[in-house]
């Protein structure tokens, strides 16, 4: 008779692998992946005067204007 | 200094992202501000954007690196302002309502100058409107005039720059082009990690000994070159007694009568009185071993019993508490001044000096002490002296009152003698020899100074010797030839 050990079995094998992942998943929070600024998507924009001089005068046209009191006098 | 256009507020240069450039650069933006880059769309990629991530707490954005100055960012003056509020809470009524409501119109007005590290180090402040500086680069040391003199103009930046009428620029403005940084350092701008009631009890302010210290004989010749040389006569003198100020800097900038409040569309205003230029030197009311100066100079700040009425009617029960002049460093020093020019150009000039005259009725009790109580006159100091006024106007007050000595002069006989001390100090040659015509005091005599007792001129007092030794030596020589010729007869 053929004995066949118990850690080989499925179930074994099943809550070897959630560990394995578990501690793949920990070890992976103290080694974020790092992005650097040039891959995130927002260089596109803010890199390029071009689009940038046509994005933000539509939103200065569109926003109310800062205004100033007139009362102000003197020195600040 | 003229607002930014939109686009260049929010302009990247792509320098800041080579990692050679600035280090910054290679962390993502979203680790800092937030949002999401991963969206095409732009309202939706702005989404929980923040814009300026280090106000009001920088723990996130720079405290994994820059732990040790961000842990003094709650005590920092440039971000908490907080002389600003202890000072104006010293005048106000303790009434938790009337606090509360000074406290609304503080946050409107006067704390609406504060910094924090990006508005310092990587933007113009929020009360300039912001924009990115030099395209995001972080800059170690902020620039002066996108930066400093944004919230450091109307005073500091004009007098530096030489802006006021009529006052000239700050010598180290217009010889070395030092900028703020070469005196204020990142150190002494990130404070020192505790609580001050006042800015200038921090105690890693700039101070003019850390460049001008006295000389010492290794170093003379290379301060002397350098223009750092300090040893002078007047600084042994004044050392700890009068503030660098009072005797370098020009006039400069004094504001009055602010009010504040808010007008009919709902937006804040201020009001000051018309600014003057004036100088004036008070009491130190709080010296420090750091600042053990007696005199200094003293500003007038725009503090007014009307201050909040808007918001809540005479709130500032006590704003006698409080002086309204108080301790100034101008910026516009320069190695002559009028009140430099002679000991009397201060001494004696009581207009200088602040005093209940040069305050409106409610400051008086504030300023107390700080107004100079007029020391007498020069004439009636040297009143036990014989021609008073003849000797102050004549003699250099540093004559009597070398600061070698440990006390002044008070022997007439010093000067008023054959070897006078004003012929013998160490910097005079007195010529004695026999073809010397001249009076051996003749550089006192042209300059008009005549002193009984210490003139004489070598060459008669030689003859005079002479015809004496010579009349002794005839009389001697003529009786003893009358002996001589008379026993041969």
């Amino acid at each position: 008779m053929i004995m066949r050990s118990k850690s080989t079995g499925p179930g074994a094998r099943i809550a070897i692998t959630s560990v394995i992942i578990v501690i793949c998943y920990v070890v992976s929070l103290y080694f974020p992946v790092t992005v650097y600024a040039q891959e995130s998507g927002c260089v596109e924009c803010h890199t390029s005067m071009k689009k940038l001089i046509d994005i933000t005068r539509a939103i200065e046209a569109a926003k109310p204007k800062v205004k100033k009191s007139k009362e102000t006098a003197g020195e600040g | 200094m003229a607002p930014l256009e939109p686009y260049e507020k929010v302009y990247i240069d792509t320098d800041f992202l080579d990692e050679d450039e600035d280090v910054h650069g290679q962390i993502s933006c979203e680790t800092c501000h937030g949002g999401n880059p991963e969206e095409d769309q732009r309202e939706k990629a702005h989404i929980g954007m923040v814009n300026s991530p280090t106000d009001p707490d920088p723990t996130n954005a720079c405290g994994k690196c820059h732990a040790d100055i961000v842990s003094k960012n709650e005590t920092n003056l440039h971000f908490s302002l907080s002389p600003f509020k202890t000072k104006i809470y010293k005048r106000a009524d303790a009434d938790p309502v009337v606090r509360d409501k000074i406290n609304t119109a503080m946050g409107n007005h006067c704390m609406t100058c504060h910094s924090s590290c990006g508005q310092c180090h990587v933007s113009r402040p929020k009360s300039v409107e912001g924009g990115l500086i030099e395209g995001h680069l972080f800059q170690k040391t902020p620039p002066v005039d996108t930066n400093c003199t944004s919230c450091h103009g109307s005073r500091v930046g004009k007098e530096y720059h030489g802006e006021n009428k009529g006052v000239k620029p700050d010598i180290h403005h217009i010889k070395n082009r030092m900028e703020c940084k070469a005196c204020h350092t990142g150190d002494e701008m990130h404070g020192t990690g505790e609580e001050h009631f006042d800015r200038y009890e921090q105690t890693n302010r700039a101070r003019c000994e850390e460049c001008h210290a006295l000389a010492s004989q290794d170093n003379k010749e290379q301060e002397i070159k350098s223009g750092k040389y300090r040893e002078h006569p007047s600084h042994i003198i004044h050392k700890d007694k009068v503030s660098c100020q009072v005797c370098h800097s020009g006039s400069y900038k004094n504001c009055y009568n602010c009010h504040v409040g808010k007008d009919k569309a709902g937006l804040t205003y201020f009001k000051t009185d018309p600014s003057k230029m004036n100088f004036k030197i008070g009491m130190n009311t709080k010296p420090t071993p750091d600042r053990p100066e007696k005199y200094v100079t003293v500003r007038h700040i725009p503090v007014s019993p009307k201050l909040f009425d808007y918001y809540i009617k005479d709130a500032l029960t006590g704003v006698d508490q409080a002086p309204t002049w108080k301790m100034a460093t101008p910026h516009n020093i320069q190695p002559k001044t009028p009140q430099n020019s002679q000991c009397l150009a201060c001494h004696g000039k009581n207009e200088l000096f602040l005093s209940a005259k040069d305050v409106d009725s409610w400051e008086v009790k504030a300023n107390k002490a700080v107004f100079v109580t007029p020391p007498p006159s020069p004439e009636d100091r040297h009143d036990w002296l014989d021609k008073a006024e003849l000797h102050l106007a004549r003699v250099d007050c540093l004559t009597c009152h070398d600061p070698k000595l440990a006390y002044p002069i008070k022997d007439c006989s010093q000067c008023h003698t054959g070897g006078s001390m004003l012929l013998t100090g160490p910097a005079k040659e007195v010529d004695y020899s026999i073809f010397n015509w001249g009076f051996t005091n003749n550089e006192l005599i042209e300059d008009g100074k005549y002193v009984l007792g210490a003139n004489s001129i070598p060459a008669l007092d030689i003859i005079a010797i002479l015809l004496v030794v010579l009349t002794f030596a005839g009389c001697v020589l003529h009786g003893f030839l009358r002996f001589v010729f008379r026993r041969r007869k």
